[in-house]
């Protein structure tokens, strides 16, 4: 089959660019709560399973959330390398989030269902993409 | 086309729904966009200051902006691989806005949020089905 002719099968990897790039932006939005409005959460520190302070928490979350946006436009261009990057940085997502589920369980269980949409996504339709 | 392959399933009315919303909601920015270049008084607005820039810019901004969402549901139905990338990145970012609504009220918040998904995929996944069902 022809390398760059599109076909049914490829839009999945462009849902779950599309998924990565969602995840990513909340992420980011959560990490720059942290660092900047870090009374939004108002659960004490101790709260929290792995009890960083707000502040290492938002960086955590700003940085995975940065490179899972970079990760997402890199998977619409259709290379191995990003799906293998956007399933490592979804699975560290997914954990950070899991960790952050008593903080504030709506954003995190959010983040968690997208998350899992990317994995999905690319692990049962991620290899169609490069036959 | 190279798409013509494709099976047409139930899901292309979900591309349907998504270029009908655009369309919608496309009218309705041209429309506050026209009023505040052609009728700046109807916005109770102190100065014509509002944030950032000046009423007529905004209307400006607003008129632009929705005239390219009003063609991005357009061109959606047609099926037009531009028009779905356009549309998926308006919904992504619409997502995300609403997810940081979720502390406000969140019930309509995940309601627009999942509603987003679902346009999501259809758009990815069907939306070259609206090529072929023409």
């Amino acid at each position: 089959m022809a390398k760059n002719r599109p076909t049914a099968w490829v839009g999945w990897i462009y849902f779950a660019s599309a998924m990565l790039l969602v995840a990513g932006g909340i992420q980011v939005i959560a990490g720059l709560t942290g660092i900047f409005n870090a009374d939004f959460y108002t659960v004490s520190q101790t709260g929290n399973i792995v009890a960083f302070n707000y502040t290492t928490w938002g960086w955590i979350h700003l940085i995975i959330g940065i490179i899972g946006v970079a990760a997402g436009f890199a998977l619409a261009v259709g290379r191995l390398w990003a799906q293998v990057l956007a399933l490592v940085v979804t699975i560290i997502a997914a954990i950070t989030n899991l960790a952050f589920i008593g903080v504030y369980p709506l954003w995190s269980i959010a983040a968690l269902v997208v998350n899992g949409l990317v994995i999905y996504a690319i692990t049962l339709h991620g290899d169609e993409v490069r036959e | 086309m190279a798409r013509n392959n494709q099976e047409v399933t139930g899901w292309v009315g979900w591309v349907y729904f998504a270029g009908f919303v655009l369309l919608l909601s496309g009218i309705l920015q041209i429309i506050s966009g026209l009023s505040a270049l052609l009728s700046s008084d109807f916005y109770a607005v102190v100065n014509g200051n509002v944030f950032l820039f000046n009423i007529t810019t905004w209307g400006w901004i607003h008129l632009v902006l929705g005239i390219i969402v009003v063609c991005t549901g357009t061109a959606l139905f047609s099926g037009a691989t531009w028009a779905r990338v356009v549309a998926v990145l308006l919904a992504v970012i619409n997502l995300v806005t609403y997810f940081a609504f979720i502390s406000a009220y969140p019930i309509w918040s995940i309601t627009v949020m999942v509603l987003d998904l679902v346009v999501i995929y259809a758009l990815t996944v069907h939306g070259g089905e609206a090529a072929v069902d023409n």
